[in-house]
């Protein structure tokens, strides 16, 4: 089942990928060079204006698919979707 | 590291796709240090030239290229290839684009959109290459890529199979890093690449460009919603931003990223620039850049030198040019033809002289008339060669404004025909030059204002009422100064109070202004035909245009740089309505008159003009020439051109109309500030208005030649060598001797003068229509209203030719079954009085009038003329239901129904509307309807406004009276002025004027404030109203969409016959009528 976390706490490295999180409240680490895509959002839904200049990020999310261990031990994969333009992170479980 | 490239990038000539213009592509690669860059537009090489053009602005070398999409053998869609052109082979590569392109859009008649078969290319690469076909994500190949390796490689050999020259497909390997397993994702690049490896084909790398920043993916949204026609939500938008001209660096970490492998990633990036480098183009040698290009000679008819052909053709048109001239004149004349012969033959144009002429001779000979229009009327060749009618010599016109040894590119020569023959004129230059030597122009629209709105709010999904409720207040603006139009502009207040309430409405506003000035559709230019010799078909792509004859993809910017020539050969309406009324006097009088040789002087012409009646007059028809013909008061045929020629943005921006009218008046003493400079500027009291004016002034006080004057001209208008010219002309005038005071004085006009002034041989050549269309409106006034009404040349409203036709005493025949055609006859009409200036003439209205009425409708009715009776009609001519109304309504019938009204005929009219055609034998049919054959006699007549309202409804005319007549009770008990009386009222009258709407304009001003002019027709001519700020304020809910008007204000003289009205107010004159009705003060 997916299940979808708002407000997830991310750390990045130098190279800006992720290092970490924290997800309903639980610690992740990182365990694998995660992958990364861009996806989009359907801007016209929530923007209250497009003037030339408002960036990507209006439009465009990062996402960051990732392999990462729980403080319990527990090894998941994530997708980590950033919303630079709303300044968030969220985080999917793509575990079954 | 090599040098990447960008090998597949559109600009926003691909339609409804790409973001960028060429220019800014080209600037932006160059600032990103790259070297080379390709526009792969698709469907076409819409901006190619731009893009050589600007490429080699900035230095860096051009790739062309096509995006196009394939058919397999079967015809089924197969996806889009990019098409490479390989530079350097003398046009080998072009050439063989070129034809591709031609091929896919003649495939359009077959498959709708252009599209070409992988056979077609194949054969067009041949054994000899020339293209190199990028075969990636947009491809069937890249499509398979993402399910099956199996499929995609067996799809792959398909490929391989009927291209034969090396290297004439490659693999486009393309990472816009899109969700694993998507299209454009790094996955699908990575399978690309190794399919790429295994058999063996070259991959390049590209990012599919679409625009310059990510920023601009908004505004490829946007354009995405117009090409699908859909609302942005309702279809798959594309997958991120990613699509945007990345520097080299991103582009090396996408290399890396794809092949996970340094090697591997310097391979692509290498094979890319080898391809790079096959396709970079040398435009000299490959496009034929800058080369002039003449049909060959032996198509004109001539062996031999061609300068000897223009040279002896030109000195034996001197007689017929200056019949009975003196020693002196024709002296003269032969002294200047030599110098412009000179100047021919150094720029190696004489075969492009005699190429126009041959096109001016032929157009004759299809006895079609034509006038030269623009610079090219300066020149002395031109009018001996027939392509002018106006003498320059005569007019004080320069050669060196239109051609010089200066400048090496080809002149424009403009000729202006009969519009309703120009296609005919098209047809005839394809069969005379051939189709392999000649296509029609085209033209991009661009995104304007409303354009712009009305496609960014479907793609927001606002509703068609909202978007036209919008759209209707949006006047004359360019896109990207939308927001700034809302603060400013009266009209625009209440949707800028939604725009700040309303989120979509805000965001409609930004996006409007994102596709400012974004090529829209591509369309046959108005006037242009390109011909050249054998090659053209190899330099240029064509397309089918609106008429079938093939249309070139280049538009007149393109012209110049390709060395293409091309004639404009414009349909003027007035040309067309000339020639009609010409062919009328000869129908009914029996006079033959040639419009050219008419004396120019005719007092009663040029008194015609001073009335400022001069609605239907060619050029000084409209509300302002109109007043300045009230200030003007022309009086010879130099003051024709000199009015056309101030009332330009140019010398109206330049204020150069008040000190003009007041040396004209008497009111200032002229000053020519040197003596020397006198006899340059008598002509306009000591305004510099012409630039032939400019270029005398340098040449006298400089002493430089007239050419380099005009070189110098040109130059004033760039700020940047302004300074050089200022240094040049105070050193070179002083050394001859003028004072500093004079040097300071006519610099600051030189300096002001900049882009202000007109060229007087265009306003000269315009001149001639001018008057030509004065004198038969003064002569034969009737002939001449029926060729206005036959070809509807003007800018306003039929309604309002009827009303001047009304005011001039023309008699106006109604619509009638029997008598009326599809034009607007002459006819011979009995006189009712015995006054002599009672025309016995008349103009009998046309059926095609009738708006409802068919074409098939309109042929059995002239093929059956005339009718008996009613029935006689219903059975003959088998009207529909409607029609049949509409042409009773609008008394068509009243002639063919003696003794009945028309309220009786209509009754009739639904009688046998009401019988079903039922498919009896006819003599069965014919008995019932003679039993039928009696005329309700109990119904009453129409009314007058019943009448009117049909009239109106049905023809937008108002045939039994003018429109604004049903108001007259309130009119009067309100005072209202007519229009014809406004000369007799003192300065600064409160008035009141009513009328119908003809006329919005808002000109650009000097104070950059927005004034509005509005004319209206009361029947008794027309009344012109301004409107500045406080009164737009006041009306700005009628301002542009009530056609009824009522307007209060002060008269102000313009003139000895100026008059206009400065508005303080103005109302729709349908409310004030209701209120008047319900017996309320219309005003209160």
């Amino acid at each position: 089942m997916l299940q979808i976390s708002n407000n997830v706490v991310v750390s990045l490295n130098r190279n800006g990928e992720p290092i970490g999180f924290v997800c309903q409240n639980q610690r992740y680490q990182v365990k694998q060079k995660p992958r990364r895509w861009f996806g989009r959002k359907e801007w016209w839904q929530e923007l209250t204006g497009a003037a030339k200049g408002i960036g990507a990020s209006a439009i465009e999310l990062t996402i960051w698919q990732v392999v990462a261990q729980s403080s319990t031990g527990e090894i998941e994969k994530f997708e980590l979707i950033h919303d630079e333009w709303a300044g968030r992170w969220l985080g999917v479980s793509l575990n079954q | 590291m090599v040098d990447f490239t960008h090998l597949n990038v559109s600009s926003a000539y691909s339609g409804h796709y790409g973001v960028n213009r060429p220019e800014l592509l080209a600037e932006a690669a160059s600032s990103l240090g790259y070297q080379a860059l390709a526009v792969t537009d698709r469907d076409g090489l819409y901006g190619a030239v731009k893009h050589i053009s600007a490429c080699l602005h900035f230095g860096i070398a051009p790739i062309v290229g096509v995006n196009l999409e394939v058919l397999d053998e079967a015809g089924v869609s197969i996806g889009r290839v990019t098409l490479l052109c390989h530079g350097n082979n003398q046009g080998l590569g072009w050439k063989k684009l070129c034809q591709a392109i031609s091929i896919a859009h003649s495939n359009r008649k077959k498959t709708r959109s252009a599209a070409i078969t992988r056979s077609q290319i194949a054969e067009i690469i041949g054994e000899d290459g020339g293209l190199t076909v990028l075969l990636g994500g947009d491809s069937n190949i890249g499509e398979l890529s993402l399910n099956s390796r199996e499929l995609t490689v067996r799809e792959l050999l398909k490929w391989l199979k009927p291209f034969r020259a090396k290297s004439s497909l490659a693999i486009e390997i393309v990472s816009q890093l899109t969700k694993p397993g998507t299209k454009y994702s790094t996955d699908q690049a990575r399978r690309l690449l190794n399919l790429a490896d295994q058999l063996g084909l070259p991959a390049v790398l590209t990012n599919a460009v679409r625009y310059i920043e990510p920023d601009d993916a908004l505004t490829a949204d946007v354009l995405d919603s117009a090409r699908h026609l859909e609302p942005l939500g309702a279809f798959e938008p594309q997958p991120n931003a990613q699509a945007w001209l990345k520097p080299q660096a991103a582009m090396e970490q996408i290399a890396e990223e794809i092949t996970e492998d340094r090697s591997r990633a310097s391979e692509l990036l290498a094979s890319t620039a080898k391809l790079a480098r096959q396709c970079s183009l040398d435009p000299p040698s490959d496009c034929g850049w800058g080369k002039p290009k003449t049909p060959e000679k032996e198509l004109l008819g001539i062996s031999g030198n061609p300068f000897e052909v223009l040279w002896q053709k030109a000195h034996s048109a001197l007689n017929w040019r200056y019949p009975g001239a003196t020693e002196k004149t024709l002296l003269s004349a032969k002294h200047r033809l030599g110098q412009e012969l000179i100047t021919i033959n150094q720029l190696n144009f004489a075969t492009y002289f005699l190429t126009v002429a041959d096109v001016a001779q032929m157009i004759r000979d299809m006895n079609i008339r034509l006038a030269a229009r623009g610079s090219g009327a300066g020149s002395l060749v031109n009018f001996l060669l027939g392509i002018s009618s106006v003498d320059p010599i005569e007019h004080n016109l320069l050669f060196e404004r239109f051609l010089s040894t200066e400048r090496s590119s080809l002149p424009d020569i403009d000729i202006d025909v009969e519009s309703a023959r120009r296609h005919d004129i098209y047809r005839s230059i394809f069969r005379r030059y051939g189709s392999d030597r000649v296509t029609l122009l085209s033209m991009q629209s661009t995104y304007r204002g409303r354009g712009a709105m009305r496609d960014s709010a479907a793609a927001l999904g606002l509703s068609d009422e909202e978007i036209e409720q919008i759209a209707k207040n949006m006047w004359r603006f360019s896109a990207r100064s939308f927001r700034s139009a809302l603060g400013s502009k009266p009209e625009l207040a209440e949707f800028a109070e939604q725009v700040s309430l309303d989120r979509k409405k805000n965001l409609l506003v930004d996006m409007t202004e994102r596709l400012d000035r974004i090529p829209r559709h591509i369309s046959m230019h108005p006037c242009g035909v390109i011909l050249g010799d054998t090659s053209l078909l190899s330099l240029t792509p064509v397309e089918p245009s609106g008429i079938g004859l093939p249309m070139s993809q280049f538009d007149k910017d393109d012209m110049d740089p390709m060395g293409m020539l091309k004639l404009d050969v414009l349909g003027v309406r007035m040309q067309s309505a000339m020639a009609y009324a010409v062919a009328e006097i000869e129908r009914i009088h029996g006079t033959k008159i040639d419009l050219d040789a008419i004396p120019k002087d005719d007092p009663a012409t040029f008194k015609q003009i001073r009335t400022t009646n001069t609605l239907g007059i060619f050029q000084i028809e409209s509300p302002g020439q109109r007043e300045l013909t009230g200030k003007h008061q022309p009086t010879e045929f130099n003051d024709l051109t000199i009015q056309i020629s101030l009332f330009r943005p140019g010398p109206m921006k330049g204020n150069m109309i008040a000190p003009y009218l007041d040396g004209r008046h008497g009111f200032k003493k002229p000053e020519y500030l040197h003596p020397d400079l006198e006899p340059i500027l008598r002509e306009t009291y000591g305004i510099v208005i012409f630039h032939e004016h400019v270029l005398r002034i340098l040449n006298k006080m400089i002493g430089c030649s007239l050419a380099r004057a005009d070189e110098l001209r040109r130059s004033l208008e760039k700020p940047r060598s302004k300074e050089q010219i200022e240094q040049l002309f105070r050193t070179e005038s002083a050394a001859r001797g003028y004072s500093p005071e004079v040097i300071e004085r006519v610099w600051q006009i030189l300096s002001g003068f900049s882009s202000f002034g007109f060229c007087k041989a265009h306003g000269a050549a315009f001149a001639l229509p001018t008057y030509q269309s004065a004198w038969l409106k003064t002569h034969f006034p009737t002939e001449f209203m029926a060729g206005l009404f036959t070809h509807d040349p003007g800018m306003y409203p039929r309604r309002l030719l009827l009303a001047e036709a009304r005011r001039l005493g023309v008699k106006i025949l109604p619509i009638d079954i029997n008598e009326s055609s599809r034009e607007y006859r002459v006819v011979m009409a009995e006189r009712k009085t015995i006054s002599p200036s009672e025309p016995d003439v008349g103009i009998r209205l046309a059926l095609n009038e009738i708006r409802s009425v068919s074409e098939a409708e309109l042929e059995r009715i002239f093929k059956n003329q005339p009718f008996e009776n009613l029935t006689d009609f219903y059975l003959r001519a088998k009207p529909n239901r409607r029609t049949f109304e509409h042409l009773a309504l609008i008394g068509a019938f009243d002639s063919i129904s003696p003794g009945s009204n028309r309220g009786e005929i209509l009754a009739r009219v639904k009688q046998l509307n009401a019988v079903k055609r039922k498919p009896l034998n006819e003599t069965n049919l014919t008995l019932d309807f003679e039993l039928l054959e009696q005329y309700p006699d109990d119904t009453e007549e129409l009314s007058r406004e019943e009448k009117l309202e049909s009239e109106l409804k049905i023809t937008k005319l108002d045939l039994s009276e003018h429109l604004i007549e049903q108001f007259r009770p309130m009119l009067d008990e309100l005072g209202v002025v007519r229009s014809d009386e406004l000369v007799q009222l003192r300065n600064k009258t409160d008035v009141l004027v009513a009328g119908v709407r003809v006329a919005t304009q808002t000109p650009p001003m000097r104070s950059g404030k927005r004034v509005v002019f509005i004319t209206l027709d009361d029947g008794f001519g027309c009344s012109d109203a301004t409107f500045f700020d406080e009164a737009q304020q006041r009306a700005s809910s009628i301002m542009f969409n009530q056609r009824l008007l009522l307007i209060a204000g002060k008269t102000r003289r313009t003139g000895v016959k100026g008059v206009s009205i400065m508005a303080e107010n103005a109302w729709d004159l349908q409310q004030l009528w209701r209120n008047f009705k319900n017996k309320k003060n219309p005003l209160a």
